[in-house]
């Protein structure tokens, strides 16, 4: 590997602390790397692996309480650990020296002001440029990160843009002064798949191109495979492991590394729990020609809408007893509204759900009154995306878990307790639970209460909404093999929404993508995930990083656009 | 943004009504009409007034009519011609006592909506920025107290302070020698040398609530990312803040205006009539004492226009500062 | 975006807050905001002097004395200081004395350092009905001799004792903050409940109704409206009167943050949750939606009281809300109106004033605390 060249910034023993009231937490311990032009270092961990913190000590910029509490971060002859804060030395290097890509391109920018300005003002600051000659640089600068009409746009807000363009405007303002170092903390986390493929491709063009050394932040091991060069793995404020990317990702020696490595590969193949879908069986749910139409604009005294938008327009599907059906798609596709149509906690403006379950009548899901809907909600399930808000903070578990059985009428003081034990210990955890609140939970342990209080009145259908995305990857498989187990043991029908498409290759049997309200591929989900027919799926798929260095897919990824349907 | 402006002024008219309204009920709540206070007020001085001339009377000013009558006939005399009805009280139209008072009180308001801008949004900043300084506590409890004290008996406390400490009697609006003078450069810093009390009074109160809010707003932008994202550009401190988060924290700020209004022509009301201020309040106080209802509901009717043109201006002034509302 | 990095085990909060329902969360949370903790202390106090004004005050509130109008207050202390510098327990107020100016027809208290007026505890003077129910003649505190008066604050125009009256108007006045607020919230619950349950049409009227009230000035309004109280009603009339209006105009900021809350929480994905659990609309609200509230409304609550004393004192001052022989704080402030009486009595002023401005800190602090106790699940 090229270690030829002399690093441009390199960090030794690094410590990084916060104070606070329950005592001090060591965000960052003894981390050392370096970075050197032309080269990408992708810093790779989980949540509260200190990742973020290390990125932003790297600028002075680790927010009180936290503190740099020893280790250098040698510039040049300049030690950046012993800047300080604040002060015109520290100010100097920032933006001009190295520049920082945040994560979120909405909140990361400031609404009231355009995006010219913002850029502007990085120019004048540290090229002393004149106020004419630092907009014609904003310009080319917002052209080279690809913006279509920088003349004009340079004056709008950023409110006026989608987020991948947003992410664009960052970068622009990152490159401004030329900096030496690009630090990127997870720089399309908040971005789609297609979206996140376009912008890591524009950043690893130009990092090529300027001979910038790069330090990529992520939790993706597919973004790092894909873009880095060298890799160091961070585990509980350590790295744990660092070398070039393709040794760590094939001869991975820290047990850290290789469990992150084997539930990340793990989702890119198809779970083994996988029961199948009984043959023969009946369709449990069938809808037919679902749609919703929002409309725009309406004024508060019930004037004329301006507008109307499908958020899902004639969707038809059907889910047979014992399957899983994806649907997949980017934001904006209908996806979860698709899931709230079914629920009816969003009224549907056209279309028809049906239920038929086993040996009882089958419901028309749109005609049910107050009581029916009650009986349909018994049997048809709900699993929320945010483990957090989805459980009330003020109701015990015992409480949460035990109110479908309550609200029944089924079961009844120490009966219920009983049932809330079982439901618990089904879900694997400790029944003894039962008294604590919500807060004293994790993000996995709270998806599994979620999915207690779903079990609790033995359904039969299960629709998840995005389950996994809140969490930590190694989390998210053990989540989705206890859906797979109790589909197993308890019969149950699952849908499955998600926009991530290892989730659903890993879960499901069948899969539908979605785009703009409809449905434009569905089919087996080996054979869509593997061997797309519709030019958007396969360029969505094409588009997912893939984590294994040796075959990157994003870069060679089809692309779709609208008149190549 | 004019799209924007028409809008809020047709939001206006019901507000508009609305207030009409709860003032004419005011005008009449009083047990009887202002018909049977006038009776009475003529029966003591001396004179009686026959049958006649009291039905006479009572058709003219429709009292004999439904209450929507007498709404309209009151509202239609204001909206169409300037007609506030008549003071009895003072034997004069209503409009003829009205602007004056008005007008001195609004210069009052203005003065302490500006008195307190002035004092709260730097302090707000400081607190805010030093937060859990000992500054920053000295300023808020300062603001508590100062929230804490009526503006009534901050008036009187005042008046007490001044008088026996300084020897001076604050009441009024110009010394003796320029009451009935004619407007000369004098006069006017006369004025406002008598003037800055009920100012200093009326505004003391608001500003700690303001201090608050600008407070809590920069500390709530303050850990916003695109201030991290400002630092890392390399901008200095002072210069970020300044830029950026104060900024979009004077948004806010600026829709306050909309309940620090009322709040200050409630204060000026009250600290005028402690005062003994030739403003609104002591003429409302003396009429609704004696009744004379058509010239109270008046000022009540004007002070809460008055105060709906300000939210006006602070909606308006809001949609310059925040691109985001212009382009809804 | 991580900001502060802690690794999942140390986000679990320590075992005992695992079983903690909200309300305990919230006492905890409270109980580290030392000056609301204070405040409550003192508010607890204001309104136990409100119980026991009977006891406490050592006269009647309407007790004339024409031969001590305007006695300045006497103080008190409890030790004696002997010749030779030893100190012995000796509750005690300064005593004056008393030279009556023909001319003027004014008293002037000149104070005299050997006279002492002798006080004791619960001691028994003017006879009382506690409550109205209790016949009793013990008072907490007064002097020892009889036929002494004491008047630890002074008096006021007619002789009638400033301690006693300022105790009798904390009943009043303290009173007035809780009704007030009652029927605010009352008000505040039914119509934030049913604009933000019903939505549309109602919804909009009530906003706009809100939003009307809200803009005018409060002073004028309510002294538009405690005016036509007419003349002839008795005390409890008016005191409900004042009351109603008080509370009439403090409910628009209740129904708002109601409102509000109801709009958040009716989104939140617990609330979905419930429904799809079968959970009736009924249950929802009660079970499920309201603890989230009640908190929140209680904070607001607390932060409306002192605004109702405030209005209250406001009205009297002026002459428009309760009229004597009711006493209340701003009643007793009414005797302070002019620059001739505040400079020749000051202490008329200051002692109604500082019992006004100690319970709206109390209250404000009291209010800050819950506020921030309230949510026990943020940051």
């Amino acid at each position: 590997m090229a270690t030829d060249l002399a690093p441009i910034i390199s960090v030794r023993d690094l410590n990084v602390e916060f104070r606070l009231r329950q005592g001090i937490v060591h965000a960052v311990k003894n981390v050392s790397f370096e970075l050197r032009p032309g080269r990408t270092l992708g810093l790779v961990g989980e949540s509260g692996s200190g990742k973020s913190v290390t990125a932003r000590a790297l600028m002075q910029l680790v927010d009180p309480p936290g503190y740099i509490a020893s280790g250098a971060m040698m510039l040049g002859d300049t030690d950046i650990a012993k800047l300080g804060r604040r002060g015109p030395a520290i100010r100097a290097l920032r933006g001009a020296d190295i520049s920082m890509i945040f994560q979120e391109p909405m909140s990361s920018l400031s609404p009231v002001h355009t995006i010219g300005s913002q850029i502007i003002e990085a120019l004048r600051l540290h090229l002393k440029l004149g106020h004419a000659d630092a907009r014609k640089r904003a310009i080319e600068l917002l052209q080279q990160v690809e913006i279509a009409d920088a003349q004009r746009n340079i004056d709008r807000y950023t409110f006026e843009f989608s987020g991948g363009m947003r992410q664009r405007v960052m970068i622009a303002m990152a490159l401004a002064c030329n900096p030496r170092v690009l630090i990127a903390d997870e720089p399309t986390t908040a971005l789609d798949v297609t979206t996140q493929a376009e912008v890591l491709d524009l950043i690893r063009r130009i990092q090529r191109e300027r001979g910038m050394a790069m330090l990529l932040i992520t939790h993706d091991m597919g973004v790092v495979a894909e873009v880095a060069d060298d890799i160091a793995v961070m585990y509980r404020g350590e790295i744990v492991e660092a070398g070039p990317v393709d040794q760590v990702f094939h001869q991975a020696s820290h047990h850290y590394t290789q469990r992150l490595l084997s539930s990340v590969l793990k989702l890119e193949g198809t779970a083994e729990l996988k029961a199948g879908p009984v043959a023969g069986a009946a369709p449990i749910l069938s809808v037919k020609g679902l749609g919703k139409t929002y409309l725009v604009g309406a004024g508060a005294f019930g004037g004329r809408a301006k507008s109307s938008f499908r958020a899902v327009n004639d969707v038809s599907f059907q889910l047979g007893a014992g399957e899983s059906l994806g649907i997949v798609g980017e934001s904006g596709s209908g996806k979860t509204t698709l899931g709230r149509l079914i629920m009816r906690s969003v009224e549907p403006t056209d279309g028809e759900v049906v239920f038929s379950p086993d040996g009882a009548p089958a419901m028309d899901v749109r005609s049910l009154d107050r009581a029916g809907l009650r009986r349909y909600y018994e049997q048809v399930r709900f699993v929320f995306q945010d483990p957090f808000s989805s459980l009330n903070p003020r109701m015990s578990v015992r409480e949460i878990v035990g109110e479908p059985l309550h609200v029944s009428g089924s079961l009844n003081g120490r009966a219920l307790t009983t049932r809330v034990r079982e439901l618990l210990d089904l879900v694997g955890l400790d029944p003894d639970v039962m008294g604590r609140y919500p807060h004293a939970f994790s993000g996995g342990q709270r998806q599994r209460i979620g999915i207690a209080r779903a079990l609790a009145l033995e359904p039969k259908i299960l629709i998840a909404d995005e389950p996994t995305s809140a969490l930590d990857v190694s989390i998210r498989s053990q989540i989705l093999d206890l859906l797979l187990d109790l589909q197993r043991r308890l019969g149950l029908s699952y849908i499955m929404i998600s926009h991530d498409i290892g989730v659903i290759r890993y879960f499901c049997d069948r899969v539908a993508v979605m785009r703009q309200g409809k449905i434009v591929e569905i089919g087996d989900a080996k054979t869509v995930c593997t061997a797309p027919s519709h030019p958007y799926t396969k360029a969505l798929i094409s588009a997912v990083p893939y984590p294994d260095p040796r075959t990157p897919r994003m870069s060679r990824r089809e692309k779709y656009f609208e008149n190549s349907a | 943004m004019g799209i924007y402006i028409a809008k809020r002024l047709l939001y206006m008219i019901p507000t508009l009504f609305g207030m009409s309204l709860i003032s004419f009920v005011i005008i009449q709540l009083p047990p009887g009409d202002f018909l049977t206070s006038l009776v009475s007020a003529i029966a003591d001085s001396g004179q009686g007034l026959d049958r006649a001339s009291i039905d006479r009377l009572t058709a003219l000013y429709g009292l004999d009519q439904p209450f929507y009558v007498q709404y309209w006939n009151w509202i239609s005399g204001i909206v169409f011609r300037g007609d506030f009805g008549w003071s009895f009280d003072w034997g004069q139209p209503v409009s003829r006592l009205l602007w004056d008072r008005m007008g001195i009180t609004l210069l009052v308001s203005g003065l302490s909506l500006i008195l307190i801008w002035l004092i709260a949004i730097p302090i707000g900043i400081y607190s805010a920025v030093r937060r859990y300084s000992a500054g920053d506590y000295i300023f808020t409890f300062i603001g508590f107290i100062g929230l804490a004290i009526p503006t009534f008996i901050l008036a009187l406390g005042l008046m007490y302070v001044s008088f026996t400490y300084f020897g001076l009697n604050v009441g009024g609006l110009f010394s003796p020698e320029y009451e009935g003078a004619r407007w000369s450069i004098a006069k006017f810093w006369d004025l406002l040398a008598h003037l800055w009390i009920p100012v200093v009074v009326v505004a003391i109160s608001s500003t700690a609530a303001l201090i608050r809010v600008m407070r809590a707003n920069l500390a709530d932008e303050l850990g916003k990312p695109y201030v991290t994202t400002a630092r890392a550009k390399g901008l200095s401190e002072f210069t970020l803040i300044m830029r950026y988060p104060v900024r979009i924290a004077l948004n806010p700020f600026v829709s306050t205006i909309g309940w620090v209004l009322p709040a200050l022509i409630s204060g000026v009301t009250i600290t005028a009539i402690v005062l003994n201020l030739p403003m609104a309040g002591p003429l409302l106080l003396r009429a609704l004492v004696s009744q004379d209802m058509y010239l109270a509901g008046a000022f009540i009717l004007i002070m809460s226009v008055l105060t709906l043109i300000g939210m006006l201006i602070s909606d308006i002034l809001l949609a310059l500062l925040d691109p985001r509302i212009r382009y809804q | 975006m991580e900001q502060v990095t802690l690794t999942e085990a140390t986000l679990l909060p320590a075992a005992g807050m695992a079983d903690a329902g909200q309300w305990k969360l919230m006492v905890w949370r409270f109980r580290r905001h030392r000056l609301a903790v204070v405040s409550l202390g003192i508010v607890v106090l204001l309104y136990l002097v409100a119980i026991f004004a009977e006891f406490l005050a050592p006269y009647g509130p309407d007790l004339t004395r024409p031969q001590y109008t305007y006695a300045p207050p006497q103080g008190i202390s409890f030790v004696d200081h002997a010749a030779d510098g030893a100190l012995s327990w000796n509750p005690h107020a300064a005593g004056y004395d008393i030279t009556v100016d023909q001319e003027a027809m004014r008293r002037t208290f000149t104070p005299n350092p050997d006279k002492i007026m002798p006080l004791g505890f619960f001691v028994r003077g003017e006879p009382y009905k506690l409550w109205g129910l209790f016949s009793a003649d013990l008072h907490l505190i007064g002097p020892t001799k009889s036929g002494e008066v004491v008047y630890l604050l002074g008096s006021d125009r007619l002789g009638r004792d400033v301690l006693s009256r300022l105790i009798y108007g904390t009943r009043i006045s303290m009173s007035i903050g809780l009704v007030g607020v009652v029927i605010s919230l009352a008000l505040g619950l039914f119509l934030g409940g049913i604009s933000g349950f019903y939505g549309g049409i109602i919804d909009s009227l009530i906003q706009r109704l809100i939003e009307v009230v809200s803009a005018m000035p409060t002073i004028p309004l309510w002294m538009g409206l405690a005016a036509a109280i007419p003349l002839t009603w008795g005390p409890i009339e008016v005191y409900f009167t004042v009351t109603a209006i008080v509370s009439l105009l403090g409910w628009t900021s209740l129904a708002r943050e109601v409102r509000g809350r109801f709009f958040s929480l009716r989104g939140e994905d617990f609330v979905t949750a419930a429904r799809f659990d079968g959970v009736g609309e009924m249950r929802i609200i009660f079970r499920h939606m309201l603890p989230s509230m009640t908190s929140h409304v209680l904070a607001m609550v607390t932060l409306a009281v002192p605004a109702m004393i405030i209005a209250e004192t406001s009205l009297s001052f002026l002459g428009i809300g309760l009229k004597p022989p009711v006493v209340s704080w701003g009643v007793l402030l009414q005797d302070a109106q002019n620059l001739r009486a505040i400079s020749s009595a000051p202490w008329l002023l200051l002692w109604p004033a500082l019992a006004v401005m100690v319970a709206v800190l109390s209250f404000n602090f009291l209010g800050d605390g819950l506020r921030d106790a309230a949510d026990p699940y943020g940051d």
